[in-house]
């Protein structure tokens, strides 16, 4: 109880200031470059209102690129535990698995941003659901592969003293072993998504907050381009610290003393 | 092998990696007998207790009469699991159900104090309580010879007197214990038998029978053992 209170007082006091020094900053150093720039930078204050008046558009824009990212998400999260699960398992899968890892690591995301456009054409989601994915895959892969690694080293002796059947240990002592490498790097995973698959957006014609960016760029709205933008990055703020922080921190329960 | 000998090692020699670390063990330890192992740091004893296991290859003869159960040098326990389900890990991963095994490691934990805290993971009690766990552990799982491993280490005096409580009731049960220690005082107490592990690869310096004599007489004949073999290294 005692740890739990401390860290409530972490996160609710000391996280909420931290961002809120952040958000004055930010907001007065938009200020002053309106002022200085008048013409190319709008004030904060009318990109607001632009985004309370196409508040519709923007809820639009936002659920699909956050359908987009989540989906890219979840394929990545289910592929690199079921190839990092193999490589634990296999000894055989793990040299192809590791190979892999290098390999999908050193790709870079305007590659896939291409590619998928060519595959799944202009206006589809999927390209943007695809460079989610493989934004997020590598990052997620490398953790599991570590935290296989890590658990093996941890509970390999623990295995073989009791004489623990290879499925078991990896169903009930491997895998929890885990899941707090596999939490952790899901945050930043699907930070990470949701940053490129705005780019992959940009690309294509199917829309996202990406595509509209670009439109506004191309229309000269920079209102709009900003209020956007403020939105993908409160959006991001939110979803990690109401959501992966908070399963992360659960995940890592039996951690406290 | 002799009806009343419980654990015969001979001639062992275990090699790990390009070391070889046990070069030619032997002795021999009777049912309800204690024999305690002694020696210097990174000599071989953990490697010992793992051999007489059957956790790492080895080349000679170990005759076990019954299972052995291991409480291994750290403890070990799966922090996210609590106390109970830390006891209970062996008998459930060996496919007892989950209600037997939890019901099993529930009256073992009463046997050694633990019973108030079932609840807790390992990271919220303290080092004595997560060694008595361990010690569960290794009890929950019907072995007729434990191997522990400096189960002393690390703990205050009011724990080691109640783990050496906890063995003497273990041996009163008739189990047969192999125990590492660097403790001569607190092993002079429960054992039979002592020997001695020196030298790379290591052997047995000294092999003494203990049995029948008085308390004072095994610890001077211990302290006088462990200086004669490992103050002139
Ligand atoms: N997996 C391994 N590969 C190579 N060498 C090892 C391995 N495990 C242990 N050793 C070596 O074997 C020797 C014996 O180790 P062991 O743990 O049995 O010693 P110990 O007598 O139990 O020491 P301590 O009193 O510190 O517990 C050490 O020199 C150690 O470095
Ligand atoms: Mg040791």
């Amino acid at each position: 109880m005692e740890a739990a209170s401390g860290a409530t007082r972490y996160s609710g006091f000391s996280g909420v200031a931290g961002y809120i020094v952040i958000g004055i900053t930010g907001l007065t150093a938009w200020w002053l470059l309106s002022r200085a720039y008048p013409l190319i930078v709008p004030s904060p204050l009318e990109s607001i209102s632009y985004l309370a008046e196409n508040a519709g558009l923007a809820a639009r824009d936002m659920a699909n690129t956050l359908v987009n990212t989540v989906l890219g998400f979840t394929a990545a999260l289910i592929l690199a535990v079921a190839l990092g699960g193999a490589a634990a398992f296999s000894g055989r899968a793990k040299p192809v698995v590791d190979s892999l890892n290098v390999v999908v690591q050193s790709v870079s995301a305007l590659v896939w941003a291409i590619a998928f456009l060519l595959v799944f054409g202009f206006t589809s989601r999927l390209s943007s659901v695809g460079v989610a994915a493989a934004t997020a895959f590598p990052i997620i892969l490398s953790a599991v592969l570590k935290g296989f690694e890590v658990a093996r080293s941890e509970y390999g002796e623990l295995i073989a003293m009791f004489r623990i059947r290879p499925r078991w240990a990896f169903t009930h002592i491997l895998i929890p072993a885990v899941v707090p490498f596999l939490v952790a790097s899901s945050r930043s995973a699907l930070g990470a998504a949701l940053r490129i698959s705005v780019v992959a957006e940009a690309f294509g014609g199917f829309g996202g907050v990406g595509y509209r960016l670009f439109q506004f760029y191309e229309l000269h709205v920079y209102e709009g381009f900003l209020a956007w933008s403020l939105l993908l990055v409160v959006l991001m703020v939110a979803l990690d610290r109401l959501v992966l922080a908070r399963l992360e921190g659960w995940s890592r329960r039996w951690m406290e003393g | 092998m002799d009806g009343r000998v419980a654990l015969l090692v001979e001639n062992l020699r275990v090699r790990l990696g390009s070391k070889e670390v046990l070069g030619g063990v032997s002795f021999e330890v009777e049912r309800g007998e204690t024999i305690v192992v002694l020696g210097p740091n990174g000599v071989g004893k953990s490697t010992l207790l793992k051999a007489i296991h059957g956790i790492v290859p080895y080349e000679g003869r170990v005759k076990a009469a019954g299972n052995t159960s291991m409480i291994p040098q750290s403890d070990m326990l799966l922090p996210w699991l609590t106390i109970e389900r830390n006891i209970a890990l062996p008998l459930i991963a060996s496919g007892l159900p989950e209600k037997e095994a939890v019901e099993k490691a529930r009256i073992v934990a009463k046997r050694l104090g633990l019973t108030e805290y079932l609840d807790y993971y390992p990271k919220q009690v303290s080092g004595g309580t997560r060694r008595k766990t361990s010690i569960a552990r290794a009890l929950a799982v019907n072995a007729s010879i434990l191997l522990l491993d400096e189960p002393f280490t690390g703990l205050d005096i009011n724990a080691v007197m109640e783990l050496q409580r906890i063995l003497w009731e273990i041996k009163k049960s008739g189990a047969t214990l192999v125990l590492v220690s660097h403790q001569i005082a607190e092993a002079a107490e429960i054992a039979e038998k002592a020997l001695i592990l020196k030298g790379r690869p290591a052997r047995v310096a000294w092999l003494a029978d203990l049995k029948g004599l008085r308390y004072e007489e095994r610890i001077s004949i211990l302290r006088d053992a462990v200086w004669k073999t490992l103050s002139g290294r």
